[in-house]
């Protein structure tokens, strides 16, 4: 029920974003960029995980 | 002069077999405002899907001169603006500025223009207050000015409300006439609230399992139906109380 639930919402903000002319790309304000903060972010997360891992 | 809308003979099956559409035909001129009417699940939000091909069914489906094909989609959804019934799903970036220059970009603008537009477009709601809110943390009235100002930055043609009023407070409602009475776009609305589209609307359409059956003056389709909610004398609450439904 929740899968279906989730579902339907999901194929309702598909219906509302083509509406919206959404054509499968999409164009953002200030477009993303990988920065180093984000490389930082990854390496943490995996060595989080790694760590989980190894205990 | 040729007709916003011209539908002829539209028929539309859900994918389960369900029958949701039967030989509809309709026509919407210029400046015009329609109600659409009918009971729950008897085809009009199904019928609205179809006029921007978000659904498509047997039969033609003409708006603004073209005929609703995969080539047009992008014009045709530029100029039919639709208001959905939950908020929620229309409202779906991390902000409301961004959120209504969804439009304005995928139609091509650039960045600086779009949020030009998101911003006139959310003043003319009211909602210029809120440029950097999270959509989810606003009311529902709001929720639905910002969707409404999302459709709006598209500069449409006709705009399509689908239970427009719904979740809102009487205040809200008000606002909401207020300012669809003002804007010169055609309108559909799609609505259970009658005393609401006959503010707006001096013409209906009703819809009954899947059928168009009535079209013409708002007072007249609304008497032939009985269309209008119960007053709830006191009475008919003792009534309710005792019998436990």
């Amino acid at each position: 029920m929740l899968f279906a639930r989730s579902y339907y919402r999901a194929e309702g903000i598909h219906q509302a974003m083509l509406a919206r002319a959404f054509a499968g790309r999409f164009v953002l304000i200030n477009p993303l960029r990988f920065r180093a903060s984000d490389g930082l972010f990854a390496a943490a997360i995996a060595a989080l995980l790694i760590l989980a891992r190894i205990q | 002069m040729t007709p916003l809308i011209e539908v002829r003979d539209l028929s539309f099956r859900y994918d389960d077999g369900t029958r949701a559409l039967d030989g509809i035909n309709f026509t919407l001129h210029a400046g015009e405002t329609v109600a659409v009417l009918g009971a729950n699940g008897s085809g009009k939000t199904t019928f609205v899907l179809q006029l921007n091909g978000i659904l498509q069914g047997e039969g033609s489906v003409t708006a603004c001169g073209l005929p609703v094909t995969k080539e047009n989609l992008a014009v045709i959804r530029a100029k039919i603006g639709m208001v959905f019934q939950d908020s929620d799903e229309q409202l779906f970036m991390p902000t409301v500025l961004e959120d209504v220059a969804f439009g304005p970009l995928n139609q091509g603008l650039s960045a600086e223009q779009a949020i030009q537009t998101a911003r006139a477009a959310l003043t003319q709601t009211g909602m210029d207050h809120a440029f950097d809110k999270a959509p989810y943390h606003l009311s529902a009235g709001e929720k639905r000015r910002v969707a409404l100002a999302g459709v709006l930055a598209m500069k449409p043609e006709i705009l399509v409300l689908d239970e427009p009023t719904t979740f809102l407070d009487p205040p809200a409602q008000r606002n909401l006439f207020h300012l669809l009475n003002e804007l010169p776009q055609a309108k559909l609305i799609v609505t259970h609230h009658t005393r609401f589209a006959a503010a707006l609307a001096k013409r209906a359409i009703f819809f009954e399992q899947g059928k168009l059956v009535a079209d013409g003056p708002i007072e007249e389709i609304v008497r032939r139906f009985d269309w209008t909610y119960p007053a709830f004398a006191e009475a008919d609450f003792r009534y309710s109380a005792q019998r436990r439904f």
